[in-house]
């Protein structure tokens, strides 16, 4: 299987969207913070419009036989007060099961890795629920580790 | 063969109690060597003992030559899922490992020892059992929830150095696949091409489908369906289940290769077989469906203690071969076929471990018995009266333990094949014998 890796386009959208929800649909399970809102799959679609034309957001599908079989999508943050100032952060990665355990999530974010090297970010980082413990075993595995934390409640 | 045997199980239950409460119990310990004096534990217990333990101590292998560990076999149980009565704790499991330890006994020869445990945390059931090594040669697990018995199963087997088994899934799966294999002599089918249908994704039917794969069948060719309907690699609850129930995952990606989708209904269409451990019928399977199956179809309706559809209602609608879990039909797959063949053969070559390949070898022997008896749609697996096909099963597992080099002692499988059907022999004559001069009491006499 050879994938190949590109930026999303906007006919990618349909196809993108449906993996996006797959994942948010994951995050759900995770945590009651990340119920789905009723119109998830509108949202999904206009943010992935969004990713493929504001300059701060990226976005790169892998497509396999003319489907798309995995995303990756990540924003890119300037921080203001720390060195490196420019950080590449995953939002979303996704890879539909079929086509997992063949190395293809590590191929998304190494070639997103080295896209956004070149457009000056040093550091990756990715954020995803804390109680995802496949995603916690990937990235570790990916060589990166937990640099904060995020604490949250519902206010009464 | 109607709607037979609905009544009666009011009966037997009540029976049940009042046996329990003349015997207090199915079990004891009895003595296997003589003691007429006092004197006599000064052998076999203290001082006489302690050169047998340091013997031990030096060679821990040497447990098996001295000591009962050569044929014990712990049933371990959280009670989490007990028959079809759930999560009902470990108290209430006693009984029921009880019948099972008087299975073991009377079928395999094997003495085996109720611990319902009381805790149902996975590391610490992993933890107990491991600690239990010394004391047995090998493991049966029993009655404990799914998905968590995959766990225990995998890494216990993993991790020790004894049998370990769990026959809600290897048991069951290992007596359909016997069934399976004679059921497609009569049909003139291979296993390459025979589509499956595996109906309901508990912990049966997962075996059932991980052991098809281990002996020939197109992974592809199965189909399996649960309460969401037909397992499918873009099914909304796949990332779900990578998490929760990753042996159901991955037969998800490498089953049903034509990526069918739908339910029960869609998956029948145009299957050879199927084999359902879901939801007690009848009704859960429909005539009409089992007519848009493929002609010749082979239907195993295994839920208790109703089948999903009632057999005779099966072959009205064209299924040849029907097999069910009940002993009132002809057909029975009843994983007590599998489990004290399967012990016995473990014990007897002292294995470290049960893989799929020697369940295989084990299916491979049943129903090649069956075969020798002379196969018809009404007559694809042993029956339990027969048997001799228990010291069968157990030849081949100890045999294949052999091959496999898991075996502590290396036999031909004649050799294992006399000394199983010794053993199994003589702890029956001696059940007959006590109960003949009436040390075992038979109330039901009167």
């Amino acid at each position: 299987m050879e994938p190949i890796i590109r930026e999303m386009k906007e006919e990618d959208i349909e196809q993108a969207a449906n993996l996006l929800l797959r994942l948010k649909k994951f995050n759900s399970e995770h945590d009651p913070l990340f119920s789905l809102v009723h119109n998830v799959e509108e949202e999904v679609k206009k943010y992935l419009k969004q990713a493929v034309k504001e300059q701060f957001r990226d976005a790169y599908v892998a497509e396999y036989q003319g489907k798309i079989i995995g995303i990756i999508l990540a924003d890119i943050i300037d921080r203001l007060f720390y060195n490196p100032r420019k950080e590449v952060r995953i939002t979303d990665i996704y890879v539909l099961p079929e086509f997992r355990k063949k190395g293809l999530g590590t191929e998304l974010l190494r070639e997103l890795a080295k896209i956004e090297k070149k457009k000056g970010c040093s550091v990756i980082t990715v954020e995803f629920p804390t109680e995802n413990l496949v995603a916690t075993k990937f990235f570790k595995g990916e060589g990166m580790r937990s640099i904060i934390s995020i604490y949250g409640k519902i206010i009464e | 063969m109607k709607n037979e045997g609905e009544e009666g199980g009011k009966e037997l239950g009540e029976l049940a109690i009042r046996y329990s409460n003349h015997y207090h119990g199915k079990i004891s310990s009895i003595p296997k060597v003589p003691i007429k004096h006092l004197d006599d534990f000064s052998i076999w217990y203290t001082p006489g003992v302690a050169q047998v333990s340091m013997e031990i101590a030096k060679d821990k292998e040497l447990a098996y030559e001295y000591t009962w560990k050569w044929n014990s076999v712990a049933i371990i149980t959280d009670g989490t899922r007990v028959l079809g009565l759930g999560n009902i704790g470990p108290e209430a499991s006693l009984p029921v490992m009880e019948g099972k330890a008087l299975i073991f006994k009377y079928l395999g020869g094997v003495d085996a020892i109720p611990i319902p445990i009381g805790t149902t945390d996975k590391e610490m059931i992993i933890k107990v059992v491991k600690s239990l090594e010394p004391a047995f040669g090998g493991i049966n697990l029993e009655d404990i929830e799914s998905p968590k018995c995959f766990t225990l199963l995998d890494t216990l087997s993993r991790e020790m150095n004894i049998p370990v088994w769990h026959d809600d899934q290897l048991g069951t799966a290992g007596a359909t696949l016997a069934a399976l294999i004679n059921a497609l002599k009569i049909t003139g089918r291979n296993k390459k091409d025979t589509r499956i249908v595996l109906f309901g994704s508990g912990a049966a039917n997962i075996a059932t489908a991980r052991l098809l794969g281990a002996a020939g069948f197109d992974f592809g060719n199965i189909i399996m369906v649960d309460s969401h309907g037909i397992l499918h690699p873009e099914r909304e609850d796949m990332d779900n289940l990578m998490v929760t129930n990753p042996w159901k995952y991955e037969l998800g990606i490498t089953t049903n290769k034509i990526r069918k989708k739908g339910g029960i209904q869609e998956a029948l269409e145009g299957a050879d077989v199927v084999i359902a451990a879901s939801h007690p019928g009848p009704g859960v399977i429909k005539g009409d469906w089992i007519r848009k199956m493929e002609k010749r179809a082979i239907v195993f309706a295994l839920a208790n203690p109703v089948p999903e559809i009632w057999p005779s209602e099966a072959i009205a609608n064209g299924a040849e071969i029907v097999a069910t879990g009940r002993s009132d039909f002809p057909n029975q797959v009843n994983n007590s076929l599998v489990f004290p063949g399967v012990f016995r053969g473990a014990l007897d070559s002292r294995t470290k471990r049960i893989n799929e390949q020697m369940i295989v070898e084990a299916s491979n022997e049943l129903a090649k018995f069956a075969e020798e008896k002379g196969l018809s749609t009404d007559y694809i697996i042993p029956r339990m009266d027969q048997w001799e096909v228990f010291p069968r099963v157990a030849s081949a597992i100890a045999y294949s333990a052999v091959k496999f080099g898991f075996a502590r002692i290396s036999k031909s499988k004649e050799e294992f094949y006399a000394n199983a059907l010794n053993i199994i022999s003589k702890n029956r004559n001696i059940i007959e014998k006590l109960i003949e001069i009436g040390l075992i009491e038979d109330i039901r006499r009167g």
